[in-house]
């Protein structure tokens, strides 16, 4: 039997078969789950976030139109439960540290690679200036980065996202990217490029 | 370079492109996501879950937006956070203020109809600093309509600039809108009547009251025309042109407002005429009574002014022809957005489109299509922009500019983007 397509598993479990949006779940949870840690720094709430996006998005399975695919829409719910919390917080707990969970994320990729220790310690030293210049972006420009540059979104799946159009997904991205090169230029990384 | 290269520097390209996502125990997440859902009725999400997360043209601080350095622009920002209300309110004091100085100005009028020819004093820079960003406050032709009460046709002038007055004060902007008319109403006069019939290039919106209205518009129909207003916002040369004209305006202008030069009949037959709904006096003075005489005086009382007047009108063109005014279609609207709204317009997002070229060591040019209804209908863009992420990015920052709506099917503009 050939794998349901999402749009299936919508339909299905709209219709009340309760395993079809186990395996929408199964199927997207670890992206949502990417997605709200690196908006939101802290896994523990990433993963509450992740548990209530997929509540969110049964609880409105009867308002999805179609018109995006399921899993963009379950992204914009992330986005917007993620967003929610983040704003919820207290500005003291928006600093990154060397403990913040994606810098693991993104050293996990890299050390399989990566042999030598001091390589390895020079990639966590860029993983953290990486993840403070993500935080040093508006919520807007940070927003977009992550869903295109670490989720890998496309423009236009992440246009769907954020609801708007592609080429304001564009600019955001060549915004973000050059403000985010900016930051790690002053603290001298990626001189040897310029 | 480090500014001409958009992503990061390599290893930071390869981090983000290579976050993993962490392992979890996956399994008892989605089930306890199921158990949930279990107890989840169908329709217990909030809408604003749904939402988008941010609004489109949602700024943040790190989008430099172009300071409103035009009094059009600044107009147009502020109507959009009035209610209809407030401004057919404003619309009608700026009436009642623009009705006391316009009888004010018949005797100032008088007075230099009766003054001996003078050189021309050089106008103080203040009524210019209000005429230069008229925009939709200020129909120059309004002058027109002499001593008649304003009629629904004027009440674009008055309820256009009724947003300043809310930035500022009610009054004073009803104060401005009035000086502003009677000052360009001359001036603009002449502008149209300098335009040369067969250049539609030059063409400018101008909508001229009908003399013969007895009545204020209601609030109603102010707001009405106030959404029709053109934007007639001048560029730097038309000021300089305007500045000229202005000095030698007053004979033609008098001649204007000359009751015989119009008989109030007449006028309304002009007005009710689905030809351009502008000028009708002029169009009136066609069979030589008196305007174009008028004319040539005004002209003559200016030599120095007036010969660059004459190559662009000359003599033995008809007078039909040579008084023809600036193009307008019978709705109203006008053929082509006015120099200065455009420029308004691309100015309020150059910056934005700047801020994507930023650190290239050349500039790029975007040709920017506005389609009639004020829309950007699209966006070229080409140089070094072109084919590279920047494009998009520019294509995406002009293509939020706006202008009045036009009757033209489209309106290209020519934008030089340097970083």
């Amino acid at each position: 039997m050939s794998q349901r397509t999402d749009r299936e598993l919508v339909e299905a479990a709209r219709a009340g078969e309760s395993e079809a949006f186990g395996l929408l779940v199964r199927r997207h949870q670890k992206r949502v789950y990417r997605l709200a840690l690196h908006l939101l720094r802290d896994a523990t709430e990433a993963e509450d976030v992740t548990q209530e996006t997929f509540v969110r998005a049964y609880g409105a399975l009867d308002r999805f139109d179609g018109r995006s695919e399921p899993f963009t829409w379950i992204y914009r719910i992330a986005v917007n439960l993620s967003l929610n919390a983040i704003r919820a917080r207290k500005p003291s707990q928006r600093s990154s540290s060397p403990d913040d969970p994606r810098i693991e994320s993104l050293l996990v990729e890299r050390r399989s690679s990566v042999g030598s220790p001091s390589v390895a310690t020079e990639d966590r030293q860029v993983a953290l200036a990486v993840v403070e210049g993500i935080d040093s972006l508006s919520e807007v420009l940070r927003t977009t980065l992550v869903l295109v540059a670490v989720d890998g979104l496309s423009h236009l799946d992440a246009s769907k996202v954020l609801g708007c159009s592609e080429g304001t997904v564009a600019w955001r991205v060549h915004e973000a990217r050059r403000k985010l090169r900016e930051y790690l230029a002053a603290r001298g990384y990626g001189e040897s490029d310029a | 370079m480090l500014e001409d290269d958009p992503t990061l520097f390599e290893q930071a390209e390869a981090l983000l492109g290579g976050a993993a996502v962490p392992e979890r125990d996956w399994e008892a997440l989605a089930q306890a996501v199921e158990e949930r859902v279990a107890t989840t009725p169908l329709g217990s999400t909030p809408a604003t879950l749904l939402a988008k997360p941010f609004e489109e043209d949602e700024t943040d601080e790190s989008a430099p937006e172009a300071p409103v350095t035009q009094l059009a622009e600044l107009a147009r920002s502020v109507a959009q956070q009035r209610s209809p209300s407030d401004v057919s309110g404003l619309a009608l004091e700026s009436l009642s203020v623009a009705a006391r100085l316009r009888a004010q100005g018949d005797t100032l009028l008088e007075r230099v109809r009766s003054a001996p020819l003078r050189p021309p004093v050089a106008p103080p820079p203040a009524p210019h600093a209000a005429v230069g960003d008229p925009s939709p406050a200020v129909p120059a032709p309004v002058r027109e309509t002499t001593a008649a009460p304003p009629s629904a046709e004027t009440a674009p002038a008055a309820s256009g600039p009724a947003p300043l007055a809310a930035r500022n004060n009610r009054r004073s902007a009803g104060l401005l809108l009035a000086a502003a008319t009677m000052v360009l109403g001359g001036a603009a006069l002449l502008i149209v009547l300098r335009q040369p019939a067969s250049s539609p290039e030059h063409e400018r919106p101008v909508e001229v009251a009908r003399p013969d209205a007895p009545t204020v518009a209601p609030p109603q129909a102010a707001q009405e025309a106030a959404a029709k207003a053109p934007a007639t916002t001048p560029s730097p040369a038309q000021h300089a042109e305007a500045t000229e004209l202005e000095q030698a305006a007053p004979a033609d202008a008098l001649a204007a407002r000359t009751p015989e030069a119009q008989p109030a009949g007449a006028a309304e037959a002009e007005a009710q005429r689905p030809a351009p709904a502008v000028a009708p006096r002029r169009a009136k003075a066609t069979p030589r009574t008196s305007a174009a005489p008028q004319q040539k005086v005004a002209l003559a009382a200016q030599p120095e002014k007036a010969a660059p007047s004459k190559t662009k009108a000359p003599p033995s063109e008809p007078a039909a022809t040579a008084l023809r005014p600036a193009a307008a279609t019978t709705s109203g609207l006008p053929q082509k957005p006015p120099t200065g709204a455009v420029q308004a317009a691309v100015g309020s997002v150059l910056a934005s489109a700047r801020a994507c070229v930023a650190g290239s060591k050349s500039g790029s040019n975007a040709t920017v299509v506005f389609a009639s209804s004020g829309n950007v209908k699209s966006v070229v863009v080409t140089g070094p922009a072109a084919n590279t992420p920047a494009e998009a990015c520019i294509r995406s920052a002009l293509g939020r500019a706006r202008v009045e709506p036009f009757a033209a099917t489209t309106f290209s503009v020519n934008v030089s983007v340097r970083p």
